[in-house]
């Protein structure tokens, strides 16, 4: 079976979009590779301060007209550009694909869900009401609360989810009356250039939002800029810690998204035909590089559940095929980078030196066509222990850690002494023992019968402990909360 | 035409099942235009049959654009697809609409088997084969109302 076809096979040099326009940039660039190939696919430019400078003044200099602009005209926008990006989807998922490595399925599906937040955000007229209570302070005097823009805002995005992320902030931002700057990661920053390239066609007003290429001083640059209002950042812990302290010293917003370990709990009880098949999905979707990707996998029972169980799923991760995403029938792509690749494998040799005992080797895989890519195979060790490095820091690649439990006491207590709190999830048919790990684990997201717990656009993408430094998450009120700020009115006439 | 399915990717994805169908709903549709050419005095009734399989076309590109989830993107297990082969391949103009309802057979059986395996991957998808399954039903009678 051959691949669909790429977009391009080369994208030249990428663009800044600001005020409206693409601009080159001035800085020095560096190459775009696709992962499953090593093969160079364009080149971005690591953009100076000074074009950042120019984003944000281009967006300072539109936001009193755009905030002035009626919420019911704004969302105009965004119903347009929802048309555009359903329009131009398969192009959208497939440079995804050829940039960042995951399958096409997985490309379509976070693109699905990049319009989502355009959907939710175009009900802004609704979300963006404030309250009122009649004679609420006292009678005679009413009392409002009203839900205000302040300015510019920006974003920071990482590389595993390049056309979502983005999109969990900067349409309730722009729908609220806010103008915006998105930084997109300098390894895969083309999905947004061409998801760009309909916002431009939308007709957004000049300078109601921005795109910025670069390396990290220019995010350091944006959260010191005295003209930004609050930063959105998603990645590893260490620099989310970064974001927030910075951020946070410059008076900013924040609300800074870290890394994850997270925990897969199955029960006995569980349907395993069922459980098996949505677990793969888990610890191997995009190649293990979600933030809400299992790692650890949990199993509470007696030895028959657990060779059962486990077993089943050795197989069907041996089962997985390996490949280009293009290739429609690829179940796991590559890693993002060789760089990537060797930091996962650096952590098996870990894995292996400490003593876990590995069932399935995804080192040393050989996918046919795509000798040079990007690629490490599905990985399971068991005997695991909690003081194995395998078990405590986050990996990001298709790495999984089996560990045995004797009850869900103790897979609960293993679970919360996680230094992270991003997601967890139990398999089981038992609902006091549902509710027990909903009402006990201290993660943001957390999963009943389901392995990747990603909220939706309506609700707020969360994330507790370490893995989450802020208090409004992205999406849905959540993010319409970080974006207003609220006034009270009282009124009283005379 | 006769269609190279052995060329379609392995029943492993939700995307790889689309294409699958996909290639499915364009084999039916060009069958019927050249069943109709085949057989003059039911063509109209042919060609608007190859309608509803172009039109079928596009309902599955839908359904793959807006009905999947990438949070239950899980593996595709026990679809073969040398089971589901429709014979679209017109040797003999007398038998063309005994071939026909055979297609239709095929498509409902497929489509059939995909509603059970979508359940757990797109419950949404999964409906959507259940109605494309039930109108093979319905086109079929339909073929058989030809003869």
């Amino acid at each position: 079976m051959s691949h669909l076809p790429e977009v391009k096979a080369n994208y030249g040099t990428l663009k800044n979009f600001i005020d409206g326009e693409w601009v080159e940039s001035k800085g020095e660039s560096k190459d775009i590779v696709n992962p499953a190939k090593n093969e160079v696919i364009g080149q971005v430019p690591m953009s100076p301060k000074s074009e950042i400078d120019d984003a944000v003044a281009a967006a300072k200099e539109a936001y009193q007209d755009w905030r002035e602009t009626a919420p019911v005209t704004r969302v105009r926008y965004m119903f347009k550009l929802k048309e555009l990006m359903e329009k131009r989807f398969e192009d959208f998922a497939r440079v995804l694909v050829q940039e960042m490595g995951k399958t096409i399925d997985e490309s379509r599906g976070e693109v699905r869900r990049a319009i989502e937040n355009v959907e939710t955000a175009s009900g802004i007229t609704t979300m963006q009401m404030g309250y009122s209570l009649e004679d609420g302070a006292a009678a005679g005097i009413d009392e409002e609360a009203i839900r205000c823009p302040l300015g510019v805002f920006a974003c920071l995005s990482p590389y595993n989810f390049p056309a979502m992320i983005p999109y969990w902030f900067w349409p309730y931002a722009v729908a609220t009356g806010n103008t915006y700057v998105v930084k997109p990661s300098s390894q895969v920053p083309m999905t947004q250039q061409i998801m760009f390239e309909a916002i431009e066609e939308a007709g957004f007003p000049a300078g109601v939002i921005n795109l910025v290429n670069g390396s990290h001083e220019l995010a350091d640059h944006l959260m010191m800029h005295p003209d930004v209002k609050g930063i959105s950042f998603v990645g590893s812990t260490p620099v989310a810690h970064h974001v927030y302290k910075l951020s946070a010293e410059y008076k900013k917003r924040v609300q800074a998204q870290g890394g994850a370990k997270n925990t897969i709990v199955v029960m006995p009880d569980c349907n395993l035909k069922k459980t098996v098949p949505n677990m793969i999905s888990s610890f191997f979707g995009c190649a293990g590089q979600r933030c809400l990707a299992g790692a650890n996998l949990a199993i509470v029972g007696g030895d028959d559940f657990y060779h059962e169980m486990l077993d089943q799923f050795v197989a069907m991760a041996k089962n997985l095929k390996l490949g280009y995403g293009l290739d429609e029938s690829t179940s796991m792509g590559p890693l993002v980078s060789k760089k990537a690749q060797q930091k996962v494998l650096n952590y098996i040799e870990v894995g292996i030196k400490e003593g876990a005992k590995m069932l399935v080797d995804g080192r040393n895989v050989t996918v046919p066509g795509y000798e040079d890519g990007a690629f490490v195979g599905p990985t399971i060790f068991e005997e695991v222990n909690p003081d194995h490095t395998i078990c405590k820091e986050e990996i990001f690649g298709p790495v999984v850690s089996v560990m045995r439990f004797k009850d869900l006491d103790e897979a609960i207590e293993f679970m919360n002494a996680c230094p992270f709190g991003n997601a967890g999830s139990i398999y089981t048919s038992s609902g006091p023992d549902a509710r027990k790990f909903r009402y006990e684990v201290t993660s943001g997201n957390i999963g009943i019968n389901i392995g990747i717990v990603a909220a939706m656009a309506y609700f707020p993408f969360a994330g507790m402990n370490d893995s989450f430094f802020g208090d409004l998450h992205g999406q849905g009120y959540d993010a319409v909360n970080f974006f207003t700020d609220r006034k009270v009115v009282i009124t009283r006439w005379l | 035409m006769a269609i190279d399915f052995s060329k379609f990717p392995e029943m492993k994805t939700f995307s790889s099942v689309i294409r699958y169908s996909l290639c499915m709903e364009e084999a039916v549709e060009e069958f019927y235009r050249s069943a109709a050419e085949c057989v003059p005095s039911a063509a109209e009734d042919l060609n608007a049959l190859a309608d509803v399989h172009k039109k079928r076309y596009r309902l599955l590109e839908e359904t793959r654009q807006q009905k999947l989830n990438e949070m239950i993107l899980e593996p595709v297990c026990g679809l073969d697809r040398e089971a589901y082969l429709p014979d679209v391949e017109i040797t003999d103009n007398s038998g063309v609409l005994d071939k026909a309802i055979a297609v239709e057979e095929s498509c409902e059986t497929f489509y059939l088997a995909l509603t059970e395996t979508a359940k757990e991957l797109s419950r949404e998808a999964s409906k959507v084969y259940k109605q494309m399954a039930k109108e093979n039903g319905k086109l079929k009678n339909k073929v058989q109302g030809l003869k």
